[in-house]
């Protein structure tokens, strides 16, 4: 895969809608068109796969009634596009698990995926190469909130990033020395990264600590072998971003400055029961592990963050990993209890326990109605005569098909038009292991990332439709 | 002792310097060309008849491909490959159950081969033994705060205060392997906060600040301001001072020139800025706490103006692994300034820091960073037996199991007791709470102390330990099969493989008119499934002997009505009753156990998978413990000895210019 941050323009939309030449137009000119917010990445994955019986609609074509799991999102029906049939097939070679095959092809679609002792393989997901493009021109290129047993973002083949799991952390590291506006869109550039290779280089002390340690660390790098140097290089990286990030925060805060004053019309939407100190949040984190009401309280509060992200521009691209069965509390339900890792096994058996069953549709159930929570507050979120619903490719999923570790037929779900690049309200039906990546390749485009393959999408052995997804338009 | 270990360490110098490759090629039985030539005639059909049809080219069964092997190159460097093939043969795990049996005499060949495949040492590379790669490594999360703690004297745990990512180690390995200490912007973020945060604190203990400093911090802050600008020091030479003796600690050796200057000048800018000189002195230590220098353990990977080639370590570089192996923190002032005059690496003063260090309590790092993780008691709060089913499992219950772990690991340090202690011991620790729950009388209030067990007590070594056993289990009972799989995995370092996706799971109570069977009747249905009885076979048995503790390491003679059914027969036809056989059982391979934990020692201590060049060293340690009574102290010296551990490798790229 290639991507140059260069292919970026505008939001999706503009991009697709450009001839040729006059996507070419430099840069400068591109966004003195009509203003118009930028295009938002969400992708939220909950544990353990899903009954796909009472996910996957009867139907293809127009949605009619929605199956019993996805009925709490009701209300946004001719929003939702349910995409069935793709499926991960890559292989898994070395120390995997069920969990961890599964987990690395999520948001991959990797062709391999390996693990020898701490050694992880896979190639980079669909959220970072959003983030590559689109990640310069916010305080954070991408937000990965959540608590998981596994992690699925590859900033690099090699590199699984880690979770932001306390919400407390989370929130001060998107507002740490800066004011919490909602940016007026009607005014504000969505692109401002280009001002970055104009701006002088501060002389501030942060600069100046960060000149001495690069030198270090280049006089460092010098001395390494090779090996070494692949290791070091996750670093250097790091603290060039952090660099890039000292000055373009400068930009930002002008333009923060400008809408402080006249900023969009939407209130801010602040999360309830941000935890008031660590101790609070050491006794939640607990707790989502015990008590079902906890673990709502936390993913209600990761949901509220992801929101606030998108509404303040802090980022455009972020995923949040809702808690997975190894970390759900034991569950009674359906008259017995069970706990819910061992309800997954019983109910994706051969032959599969029908209580589990049922106990696993109902939890699935309740975990769509704490998305849709979230959905709502997104469309209620007023960006200038279009809602930040309006301005997100959202994707509910989960890392595996289902409890059995099944990766075939995964539960895929679009929530939002995406600027008018997504027909919704429909049910569209690809043939069985049609690659989940070909999806992948559909959302960059219209993050104005355009690649000829993602993942297995042209290598898999049920390659298909030129590694596109025809109809979703 | 001391004599012992200048013994160990003269015999290796003898090793590097003679070639000395007919006794590695005594210790391994057969040279290559042998080996090779009998795989060809004798091992090759055997493994086309009987074993490519699942691990082949097409099935790849458990990831293993024997289609791949040829005689020739590569045969003798598949050391992991040899070893699985001898554990699944040796156990009569392979062939599965389904298919017939392998003839005696070819299981004999296959297995006096694979044996000696696996243990076989390159007689070209026994002259020039290769101490194996040294990956470059972080600080990972427990070490950076403790070593912060150590850097600052501050009692504050800076990677919890800014949320620093758990390392992600993959299920089996320890948190500060190489491969898993990636970097990525988000721990960049979380170290300039770290550092921020930290001389916060330090500033807490400013004379002057309001309110008044409380005394450590005061204290914390004059050792960092170590120097005062006055008539006869200026300003830079003070803060020359103050940063080198802060970078010398911080980077753990001797500080350079080139280390020193652009901090220097980070202050001068800074002071330049009209910042006060504290405030401009903060600035620069602050680029300390973000540096490489500080944040990896980095060694260089030439010897000093030497020829390339495997060479000895330096001794601050000494000073640092052995710091983190020991203490999983920095080096303290002794180890420090016994680098600085070269006599870290004497054969006796080195024996004589470690057991200084292991007597020191900063070596608890050892139970919590390495005993804690091998043994899976990292993942015990996830133990699944839920309190509606035992109400006694609380979280004060929960507590004490884990501290008796730490205890005993602890104890066996600190005591020097004999590592098989772990297989059967017959003393544990308790509380009050834990010893009810053992039915140990005269235990009384929460503190743990030693009680010597009696046979009545059914306890002794990991396997009697309620922490370890309520692992194995679900939420409503045991699980033989996690327990047996425990057995295998943590204790003998032979992990079965991972269930096919979609593999039948046991049905639970709750329906028993559909089920009428008993639970033992389910489980083994479950394992004559041709598909499962191969690993199933090995692992259930070894569960099945403690099934007389209940989920939650309860003793029990009874499920339901029915007397607990504790016997087991393992693949090779030996049969137990109940525990107290399964341990016998286990101690007569005991070989196998300590063989294993060296293994693991090594490789925590490296950082890094074992590699075949690390054989020789795998059984010098452990030819030393078995020497030593098999006591902890001579584990952890036969390790700190070993070649991979004082040596490296240099990495030819390395000597590239800029």
């Amino acid at each position: 895969m290639t991507i140059t941050r260069r292919q970026v323009l505008r939001g999706a939309g503009a991009t697709l809608a450009l001839p040729f030449l006059e996507s070419l137009m430099p840069r400068a000119l591109a966004h003195r068109a009509a203003a118009r917010p930028p295009l938002r990445m969400g992708i939220v994955t909950f544990g353990a796969g899903t009954v796909i019986e009472s996910w996957k609609p009867k139907q293809t074509g127009p949605l009619a009634q929605l199956p019993r799991i996805l009925r709490p999102l009701e209300f946004v029906k001719d929003q939702l596009l349910v995409v069935s049939g793709l499926s991960n097939t890559g292989r898994g070679e070395g120390d995997l698990n069920g969990h961890t095959h599964c987990a690395w092809t999520h948001l991959t679609g990797a062709e391999l995926v390996k693990a020898e002792g701490s050694r992880v393989r896979a190639s980079i997901s669909v959220d970072q190469a959003a983030a590559r493009a689109v990640g310069s021109e916010t305080i954070l290129p991408s937000l990965e909130l959540g608590t998981a047993g596994c992690r699925y973002s590859f900033r690099t083949p090699d590199t699984l990033l880690p979770n932001e799991e306390d919400p407390r952390l989370a929130f001060e590291r998107m507002f740490r020395g800066r004011k919490k506006v909602v940016p007026n869109w009607n005014r504000r550039p969505i692109t401002v990264s280009e001002k970055l290779d104009r701006a002088e280089k501060g002389s501030s002390d942060e600069q100046s600590v960060i000149d001495a340690v690069l030198g270090q660390a280049r006089d460092v790098r010098a001395r390494l072998g090779k090996d070494d140097r692949t290791r070091l290089d996750g670093y250097l990286e790091s603290l060039r971003s952090v660099e890039r990030r000292i000055r373009l925060t400068e930009i930002i805060r002008r333009e923060e400055e400008i809408d402080e004053k006249n900023p969009g019309p939407s209130e801010l939407a602040l999360p309830r029961n941000l935890p008031a100190d660590q101790a609070e949040f050491t006794k939640l984190r607990r707790l989502i592990e015990q008590d079902p009401d906890y673990h709502a309280q936390y993913i209600r509060l990761m949901s509220d963050l992801m929101v606030l992200a998108f509404q303040t521009d802090t980022t455009r691209v972020c995923t949040l990993s809702s808690p997975d069965d190894a970390l759900w509390p034991g569950v009674v339900t359906v008259g017995y209890e069970r706990h819910y890792h061992v309800m997954q096994h019983g109910g994706n058996g051969n032959p599969a326990d029908p209580i589990a069953r049922e106990a696993l549709r109902q939890i699935h159930t309740w975990q769509t109605e704490l998305f849709a929570e979230m959905v709502r507050k997104m469309e209620g979120v007023d960006e200038g005569g279009s809602t930040l619903l309006d301005n997100c490719l959202l994707l509910y999923t989960s890392y595996m098909a289902n409890g059995g570790h099944s990766r075939e037929d995964c539960p895929m779900l679009l929530v939002g038009r995406a600027q008018g690049t997504l027909k919704t309200g429909q049910h569209l039906a690809f043939p069985m292991h049609t690659p989940v990546a070909n999806l992948y390749v559909e959302m960059l485009d219209r993050m104005g990332v355009k690649v000829d393959s993602f993942g297995d999408s042209r290598s898999s052995k049920h390659a298909a439709f030129d590694g596109r997804l025809p109809g979703l338009a | 002792m001391g004599r012992t270990v200048g013994r160990v360490l003269a015999a290796l110098v003898v090793t590097l310097s003679a070639n000395v490759s007919s006794s590695q090629e005594k210790a391994s039985g057969r040279d290559s060309a042998g080996l090779s030539a009998q795989f060809a005639d004798e091992i090759l059909p055997i493994l086309r008849a009987r074993c490519t049809k699942c691990h082949g080219a097409e099935k790849k069964k458990g990831g293993i491909d024997f289609s791949a092997v040829s005689e020739g190159s590569g045969l003798l460097e598949q050391r992991k490959l040899w070893k699985k093939t001898f554990d699944q043969v040796d156990v009569l795990a392979m062939p599965p159950e389904k298919e017939p049996a392998l003839e005696a005499a070819e299981r004999e060949r296959l297995l006096a081969w694979s044996h000696a495949a696996a243990v076989w040492v390159d007689p070209a590379r026994a002259g020039r033994r290769d101490p194996g790669p040294a990956p470059l490594r972080r600080l990972s999360r427990t070490e950076y705060a403790l070593t912060v703690r150590d850097l600052t004297g501050l009692d504050f745990d800076a990677s919890q205060a800014v949320g620093m990512p758990e390392e992600e180690p993959g299920a089996q390995a320890f948190e500060s392997r190489a491969d898993g200490l990636t970097v990525s912007l988000v721990h960049l973020e979380k170290y300039f906060l770290a550092a921020d945060q930290i001389l916060d604190r330090l500033f807490a203990g400013r004379p002057g600040t309001k309110p008044a400093p409380k005394k450590p911090a005061a204290e914390a802050y004059a050792r960092i301001f170590c120097s005062i600008p006055g008539p006869d020091v200026s300003e830079e030479d003070a803060a020359r001072e103050i940063l080198a003796r802060f970078l010398r600690l911080a980077y753990r050796r001797p500080v350079r020139r080139e280390d020193l200057d652009p901090m220097v000048a980070v202050f001068r800018a800074a002071r330049d800025r009209r910042q006060l000189f504290e405030e401009a002195v903060r600035v620069a230590l602050r680029g300390a706490l973000v540096s490489p220098n500080f944040l990896y353990r980095l060694e260089d990977s030439r010897p000093a103006g030497g020829a390339p080639g495997p060479h000895p370590i330096s001794e601050h570089e000494l000073a640092t692994r052995l710091s983190y192996f020991l203490w999983s923190r920095m080096p303290d002032d002794e180890l420090l300034s016994a680098a600085d005059r070269g006599k870290l690496s004497e054969p006796v003063y080195f024996e004589a820091q470690i057991r200084r260090m292991l007597a020191d309590p900063k070596a608890r790092a050892l139970t919590q960073s390495f005993a804690i993780p091998w043994t899976r008691l990292k993942f015990f709060s996830r133990a699944r037996p839920s309190t509606d089913h035992f109400p006694t499992f609380s979280r004060k219950l929960r507590d004490a199991m884990l501290q008796e772990a730490t205890t005993f690991f602890d104890k066996l340090r600190e005591d020097d007791r004999p590592v098989l202690d772990l297989l059967d011991s017959d003393y544990t620790y308790v509380n009050e709470e834990l010893a009810k729950h053992y039915g140990i009388e005269g235990v009384k209030g929460d503190q743990f102390r030693r009680v010597t067990l009696k046979p009545e007590y059914h306890r002794g070594g990991l396997l009697g330990m309620a922490a370890v056993l309520a692992m194995g289990a679900e939420t409503s009972r045991t699980s033989p099969t996690l327990r047996g799989r425990w057995v295998l995995e943590v204790l003998f370092g032979t992990p079965p493989p991972p269930p096919p996706a979609n593999a039948g799971r046991l049905k639970e109570d709750g329906k028993k008119e559909k089920m009428p069977k008993t639970f033992r009747e389910r489980i083994t249905l479950h394992a004559k499934d041709p598909s499962c009885a191969a690993c199933h076979s090995r692992i259930d048995p070894l569960g099945f002997g403690l099934e007389q503790y209940d989920a939650i390491g309860a003793w029990r003679e009874t499920v339901g009505d029915a007397a607990v059914d504790c016997s087991g027969e393992l693949p090779t036809g030996e049969r137990f009753r109940g525990a107290a056989e399964l341990k016998g059982v286990l101690l007569k391979t005991k070989d196998a156990f300590v063989r294993n934990l060296v293994e693991q020692m090594l490789s925590y201590a490296l950082g890094r998978d074992l590699v075949d060049d690390d054989e020789a060293a795998v059984r010098e340690a452990k030819a030393f413990l078995e020497k030593h009574e098999d006591r902890f102290s001579s584990l952890v010296l036969g390790v700190a000895e070993s070649l991979p551990f004082r040596w490296r490798r240099t990495d030819e790229s390395g000597s590239e210019s800029k």
